[in-house]
């Protein structure tokens, strides 16, 4: 990726879903440099050991709303929904690492350890905060916002069949981006699919 | 599709392509406010990628042109839709145009006359636009496995997530399941 559309990526995202929710960024610059999901990861191997990790991530914090967030029933239904489907990305990770002889990383496990990674991620809201259904979805919002950009940098750097694979998983995310915003505000399709590209997300409400 | 709201769609897409879907898109307050980012971007089009940006730009104009069709036969959620979705598709004609420019090819600038079928009412028409919707992304995900570099793969993968929320949202309108598989298929 060039630098100049790695910045325009990277500056749209931290723009964009620093309003009201989403991630706590200063500028592209700064998420540029504190992100950096896929730092270091040069292999096939890599790459997919960070989108594991990311994926646990996922899949914690999901449980956990769906556990202790007080939600209304659509909202309930949509996040179990969204959580059997991380946790598919999960197995399918999981088995493309135990072919390459790579051992599957443990997941969080604890709430202030999930937080830290969130925080490292620049995700501004905090599991242990995630208590109502607004801040419940903002929070898994922005964590789908990381998982666009996540995998969107995934598909550049992923060799043969993986790039196709990565990209499956990237439009899944997408739609949950949009499915967790349509719970918010009634499937409005401009804050649904706030961007003609993805991960451009934000929020504007 | 029928002529409707006064306008033939002859009218409504009398200069075809871009130029034409932008002439409308601004008569109805939806034409992009600012140049997409992505259109000042210069990336590396080698040859074999050039046969797959073009039919990835014929996708583009026919999604454009169906949903500018679409609009005087649609109400409510799916007009609402329907008018942001297509600035969108705009938004993916100039990027996918400006690949193109980067590997000196000039884009086809034209939309045809793509065969929409005689969808009979704004359910129809919801339907029709989830079908080519669908198959925006099952087009992209084949340019993601094909494309020569990653680079290339990242843009198109940024346009297919857009295209994939498109088929959320028109899903929902129609009373299905948003999101029904864990991976995007491209027969959603």
């Amino acid at each position: 990726m060039s630098a100049t559309r790695r910045d325009l990526f990277r500056g749209a995202l931290a723009g964009g879903a620093a309003v009201g929710l989403g991630l706590a960024i200063g500028d592209g610059g700064a998420l540029a440099a504190a992100i950096a999901p896929l730092q270091g990861a040069n292999t096939d191997g890599q790459v997919l050991l960070r989108l594991m990790e990311f994926e646990q991530l996922e899949i914690f914090a999901y449980e956990r709303v769906e556990r202790t967030a007080a939600l209304s029933a659509e909202a309930r239904t949509t996040v179990s929904h969204f959580l059997a489907q991380e946790h598919r990305h999960a197995a399918l990770l999981s088995a493309l690492l135990t072919k390459r002889g790579v051992a599957v990383p443990p997941p969080p496990s604890t709430v202030s350890e999930a937080d830290a990674k969130l925080a490292a991620l620049l995700v501004a809201r905090r599991l242990d905060e995630a208590h109502d259904q607004l801040a419940a979805m903002h929070l898994l919002i922005g964590i789908e916002t990381v998982a666009e950009t996540i995998y969107h940098l995934a598909i550049e750097k992923l060799t043969g069949a993986l790039p196709e694979l990565a990209a499956r998983i990237l439009g899944c995310e997408a739609q949950h981006w949009t499915g967790l915003s349509s719970v918010l505000h009634d499937g409005d399709p401009v804050l649904a699919v706030p961007s003609e590209f993805a991960p451009f997300a934000t929020n504007p409400s | 599709m029928n002529a409707a709201a006064g306008l033939s769609r002859r009218q409504l897409l009398g200069v075809s392509g871009a130029a034409g879907a932008a002439a409308l898109a601004a008569g109805c307050g939806v034409l992009p406010a600012k140049i997409s980012t992505l259109q000042k971007i210069a990336l590396t089009v080698d040859r074999p990628d050039v046969p797959i940006l073009e039919a990835l730009l014929r996708l583009e104009y026919t999604l454009a042109y169906a949903y500018t069709a679409s609009i005087p036969r649609l109400n409510g959620y799916g007009l609402h839709a329907a008018r942001w979705f297509l600035r969108q598709e705009l938004g993916h004609i100039g990027a996918v145009s400006t690949l193109l420019k980067s590997g000196g090819i000039k884009p086809n600038t034209s939309a045809g006359s793509p065969d929409l079928g005689h969808p009979g009412n704004a359910s129809a028409v919801v339907v029709l636009l989830h079908r080519l919707e669908t198959e925006a992304t099952r087009a992209y995900l084949e340019a993601v496995a094909k494309l020569s570099n990653g680079q290339l793969r990242a843009v198109a993968s940024a346009i297919l997530a857009t295209e994939a929320q498109h088929v959320s949202i028109l899903r929902r309108a129609q009373g299905l399941e948003p999101v029904p598989s864990a991976l995007l298929t491209g027969s959603e």
